[in-house]
């Protein structure tokens, strides 16, 4: 499949005009960059005035699940829908090669490493109130130990009880959702909660949001939905095009 | 001319990316290299709204920061939705490719 000299020289020769294209456009970004112009202005006093308010003493996570909480809830529902669309497609015979039996190191890696990275992102979450941290970096950390988990194809999984996994998943949105209607229950708007109670608010979300984002992040690199063993090896064996013909 | 410090590199390095990356979405025809393409955009757009959020004063901006950290995690979601997608894209060329053959040698 490698493309010989005279194509990819061809290849190029045809599309000159959109490198010319891309290095006009990089050089008026970067003159837009780096041209004078009056001193941006953030929002850094602004959520420093109101810091105390939030609840958590981190500016990134007051930004983002309280100031900017709203966002956070959509990009939650956003990872959410990804797991969905992924679920809803048919299983295609396009898979990942055959998985090369388990060896010895990638299970015991898994042994030593798979409770450390729990580890970890249980320490993020907790850092996540007053320095660099929560729910976003605790659950990549999570995502990756269950990829890891998934390479191994752990007998671990096998033993997760099969409905869990969709209430795992629907945990962090929707009680995200809970709170901010909970707070228009109280005679307040949509996710307005303030100081006193924030925190408590603040730190249920983060440790639901990472467990349902570590397990959204590895539902999706498993690339289906977890299906009965007789059924998925049905599939295997029948490619969906010799059905169709 | 303006002295070049480190968040000045950052930035343009940022656009630099953004820009490779619309390089390769536009000008690949493979849709797994479009999909590392968009995925170079949005590394470069992170790295550079990183960059502005540190600016000029000594106050760190945290709001473009929490954008990038949920920005990532929803790359990442939208690039596995692009792969299964791609996937039966695949599937779909291959079954259509196998049915061209199988009619070509009925005709003849």
């Amino acid at each position: 499949m490698t493309k010989g000299p005279s194509k990819t020289a061809s290849a190029l020769k045809r599309q000159w005009p959109l490198a010319l294209l891309l290095v006009l456009l990089f050089t008026a970004l970067a003159w837009a960059y780096l041209a004078p112009g009056p001193a941006a202005v953030g929002l850094a006093a602004q959520v420093d005035a109101s810091l105390t308010a939030s609840g958590v003493s981190s500016r990134v996570t007051a930004v983002l699940l309280n100031f900017r909480a709203y966002d956070t809830l959509l990009e939650c529902f956003v990872i959410f829908l990804g797991v969905m669309v992924v679920w809803s497609l048919r299983p295609t015979t396009v898979t990942a090669p055959r998985q090369p039996q388990a060896g010895a190191i990638l299970s015991s890696l898994e042994r030593l490493l798979v409770p450390l990275m729990v580890l970890v992102a249980g320490y993020l979450l907790w850092a996540g109130s007053n320095q660099a941290g929560g729910a976003f970096q605790a659950g990549a950390i999570l995502g990756g130990a269950g990829v890891l988990l998934l390479l191994d194809s752990s007998p671990l999984l096998a033993r997760l009880p099969k409905g869990g996994l969709v209430w795992g998943i629907c945990l962090g949105p929707f009680y995200f959702l809970v709170v901010a209607v909970a707070a228009m229950l109280r005679g307040r708007h949509f996710l307005e909660y303030r100081a006193p109670e924030a925190t408590l608010a603040i730190v249920t979300l983060e440790a639901t949001a990472a467990f349902s984002i570590g397990l959204c992040l590895a539902t999706l690199f498993a690339g289906r939905q977890p299906q009965g063993k007789s059924r998925g090896e049905n599939s295997a064996h029948s490619p969906a095009w010799e059905e169709d013909s | 001319m303006t002295m070049l410090s480190p968040s000045l590199i950052y930035g343009l390095t940022g656009l630099l990316l953004f820009v490779m990356g619309l390089a390769g979405l536009l000008g690949c025809a493979e849709l797994l290299r479009k999909i590392l393409a968009t995925n170079i955009m949005a590394s470069g757009i992170f790295l550079f709204l990183i960059t502005i959020a540190h600016g000029s004063g000594t106050l760190i901006d945290p709001v473009p920061q929490a954008m990038v950290l949920t920005g990532i995690v929803v790359s990442v979601s939208s690039t596995a939705v692009a792969l299964a997608l791609a996937c039966h894209v695949q599937e779909a060329a291959r079954r259509h490719d196998l049915l061209q053959k199988k009619r070509g040698t009925v005709r003849r």
